[in-house]
């Protein structure tokens, strides 16, 4: 995978029009050999989101808030605050931070179907677009799917 | 329904409740000076020593200790519970608002108190919070932006009443002998992000809180409050962040007022009556690095100690640690007030590891001890002064190599003072991160500490060891003792006048040190992790040791193990108390 470098400045990200474009051209150097997935392709269902949305509610919301922007011990996971920290990476290696160490008190104790439908959520709020398949974490899928900027943020 | 439940225990457990029976009201002067049967303040005395003046358990006996009772407490949120014990009932404080009273030596509940269920004292006008208001509280599946998981550190005891501060930002009071609501007053809006996660103390017949959750941008800063213990009224309310056209606005550079964040108080205080003053820390600016806030001033009243006139709430003198701080180096805990050779004396160490000795009349600064593991700051020990080494302040995109990581060698496990020893007791944690601090919106409802890539990696000095008990002298700061292990020394410390310290660490181990040498003279394992302040009391001239669990627990329970000794494990359960006492 490679990173791809969006310029994203304080205030607001100006790449919203750009990045997909520049995302595209990236995956097709670097990607397309293994067919993998974009996140422009709309990698969820717009169900599995709204699922997604009461699970964040009852489970996450209290730390990294009802807006997704984090509080001081919690990391923002949408925007900028979360493009700082994701942007580049595996959309697998963030489902495993997930699987694997959320909520902190209690790690791994929803179902991977929620954890899924939590992803599927963060990537609505990260105005990412829904499809026609639900999210899966088949056969390593989503280790193939690269970070990147995205409108609607 | 409530009622009911305790009509049913008195019919069950007559004696323990005629043990109990009708509680004295708690008097200024008990609180100067508890009853050493008793725990009255969040860290024993108002000096918050965490020190018991009770020796029937010590170091000739104390490895005959055995469990006497325990409790598990709610799982909602995270356990880092600091009881009281007044009258032989101990008040127990958990997470999202609950409060418990148990028979301090058999273990039966008395009473307890949960947001929302239970019901006002007869004839009050108490008005509860809604469901709709209560939000997490009532209902975790309703969590509100910014209310944190539910931490309910301490809570105070005056009069005949029992005071909490709240996760939904207001500040009540229940009635000491049955748990029944006396009134409950919303201090500012929970929506904004606002909360308490520590709670109120009393200075002089006045409740005085610090509020928490002030990271983000908005209109309103955070600020300390006074209450009136009897009927709730907010008595005063004092900004802990510089506005504008009062000292201090130009260490803001031009930030709008919305855009001053952070000052938070997330740690109690601790009250003198010598001086008259309340000793409060407030919490680094917010963004964290100057960078990313837009301000490289030093950020009045971000990170420093207040002292403050519990009457007016003027603050009296206030000393800012590290000016313009710039990586979460948080100076916000608890404050040791000790007289060294007659000089009215003020201990507090924050995340760096420095150790600060300041004039409590005067705010001046005395004498200052850096434990030498970190990296981030030069320290003048003679003027108090700190300087950025070459390279240290961060700059978005660019990482940092520093010691200690965002997680701090302190946090809120709180040291104890032992008169005994002169020395200092102090729950550390050695740790170092790779650190690259990122933008945030700045935006009203932005901002926030900012993100963060970071990676943990242990401290060079340390070996494998995360965990430390240090032992300093006072007042210089020399090194008596320290005890290293794997896993994060994770409770407060407890002294005692039986020559003994007790703490507990993050794989669930409970402790009795020897206080003059370190020696283990006793230990156990728990449940889960040893989290919390541990304290001491006595009924009926049995001297108990009481050690609270717990889950949560912020950085150092929940990341800094998995990341750096991710052999270890615990289970996912278990807040509890565990009471240990000598064989009858």
């Amino acid at each position: 995978m490679m990173a791809i470098n969006i310029p994203v400045h304080r205030g607001r990200i100006k790449s919203a029009r750009i990045a997909p474009i520049l995302f595209c051209l990236a995956t097709l150097g670097t990607l397309a050999a293994a067919n993998a997935a974009s996140l422009s392709d709309g990698l969820y269902r717009a169900e599995q989101a709204a699922r997604g949305a009461e699970t964040y509610r009852a489970v996450c919301s209290s730390c990294h808030a009802l807006d997704l922007r984090g509080n001081s011990n919690s990391p923002g996971l949408r925007g900028i605050g979360f493009l700082f920290i994701w942007e580049g990476r595996g959309l697998g290696e963030l489902y495993t931070k997930m699987r694997s160490t959320m909520p902190t008190d209690n790690p791994g104790s929803l179902t991977e179907r929620e954890y899924l439908d939590l992803l599927a959520f963060l990537l609505e709020r990260n105005g990412y677009p829904a499809g026609n398949t639900e999210l899966a974490n088949v056969s390593g899928e989503l280790e193939t799917v690269v970070i990147s900027a995205a409108g609607g943020n | 329904m409530h009622r009911l439940s305790c009509l049913s225990l008195a019919l069950l457990t007559p004696l323990t409740l005629a043990q109990t029976g009708p509680l004295t009201p708690v008097t200024d002067a008990m609180l100067a000076a508890p009853p050493p049967e008793s725990w009255l303040n969040w860290r024993g005395g108002q000096d918050s020593w965490g020190y018991s003046d009770l020796d029937q358990i010590n170091t000739g006996n104390v490895h005959q200790l055995r469990l006497a009772w325990s409790w598990s407490f709610d799982d909602t949120g995270a356990g880092e519970a600091a009881p009281l014990v007044h009258d032989g009932v101990m008040f127990l404080p958990g997470p999202r608002g609950v409060i418990q009273a148990l028979d301090a030596a058999a273990g039966d509940l008395l009473w307890e108190y949960r947001p929302g269920i239970t019901p006002a004292l007869p004839g009050s006008d108490a008005t509860p919070l809604g469901p709709d208001q209560l939000g997490d509280a009532v209902l975790p599946a309703t969590a509100w932006a910014g209310v944190g998981r539910g931490v309910q550190k301490n809570i105070a005891i005056y009069g005949d009443k029992i005071f909490a501060a709240t996760e939904n930002a207001s500040v009540l009071a229940v009635d000491s002998q049955t748990g029944l609501l006396a009134w409950e007053t919303p201090v500012t809006d929970p929506a904004l992000g606002y909360n308490y996660v520590a709670g109120p103390i009393i200075a002089d017949g006045v409740i005085v809180t610090g509020i928490n959750g002030c990271d983000r941008y908005k209109e309103g800063a955070c600020y300390i409050t006074g209450h009136d213990p009897d009927s709730g009224e907010e008595l005063w309310r004092t900004s802990t962040i510089a506005q504008p056209g009062e000292p201090g606005d130009d260490t803001w550079d031009d930030l709008p007022p919305a855009f001053r964040a952070g000052g938070d108080s997330w740690i109690s205080g601790s009250y003198d009556p010598a001086t008259g003053l309340v000793y409060m820390g407030t919490a680094q600016a917010k963004p964290w690095a100057r960078v990313v806030r837009g301000a490289d001033g030093d950020a009045l009243y971000t990170n420093s100690t207040l002292a403050l006139d519990p009457h007016s709430g003027e603050i009296v003198w206030y000393y800012q640690h590290l000016p313009g701080e710039t990586h979460d180096m948080d100076e916000v805990f608890e404050s040791v007030l000790i007289d060294v050779d007659g000089r009215q004396s003020l201990f507090k160490m924050g995340k760096l590891g420095i150790l600060w000795q300041l004039d409590r009349a005067t705010g001046e600064f005395i004498n200052g001890a850096d434990i030498g593991y970190q990296t981030i700051v030069e320290f003048d020990p003679v003027t108090g002064s700190v300087r950025y080494r070459d390279g240290m302040i961060p700059r978005i995109g660019q990482q940092l190599d520093m010691c200690p990581s965002t997680s701090g060698f302190k946090s809120w496990r709180a040291m104890s003072y032992s008169p005994q020893t002169q020395a200092l007791y102090i729950p550390i944690t050695l740790n170092c991160e790779l650190a690259t601090f990122g933008p945030v919106e700045f935006e009203l409802g932005g901002g926030g500490a900012g993100p963060v890539r970071r990676e943990n990696y242990p401290h060079p000095d340390a070996g494998d060891n995360l965990g430390e008990l240090l032992v300093l002298g006072v007042p210089d700061g020399e090194v008596r003792w320290r005890y290293r292990s794997r896993a994060p020394v994770n409770t407060a410390a407890l002294a005692t006048a039986g020559g003994l310290i007790f703490a507990g660490d993050w794989d669930r181990r409970m402790f009795a040190f020897d206080a003059g040498n370190g020696e283990i003279l006793w230990q156990t394992r728990v449940n889960t992790s040893a989290q919390g302040f541990p304290i001491s009391y006595m009924v009926d001239g049995r001297q108990y040791i009481a050690l609270p669990t717990g889950v949560g627990g912020a950085s150092w329970s929940t990341m800094l193990p998995r990341d750096l000794a991710p052999e270890l494990r615990r289970p996912a359960g278990g807040n509890a108390i565990h009471v240990f006492a000598l064989p009858e």
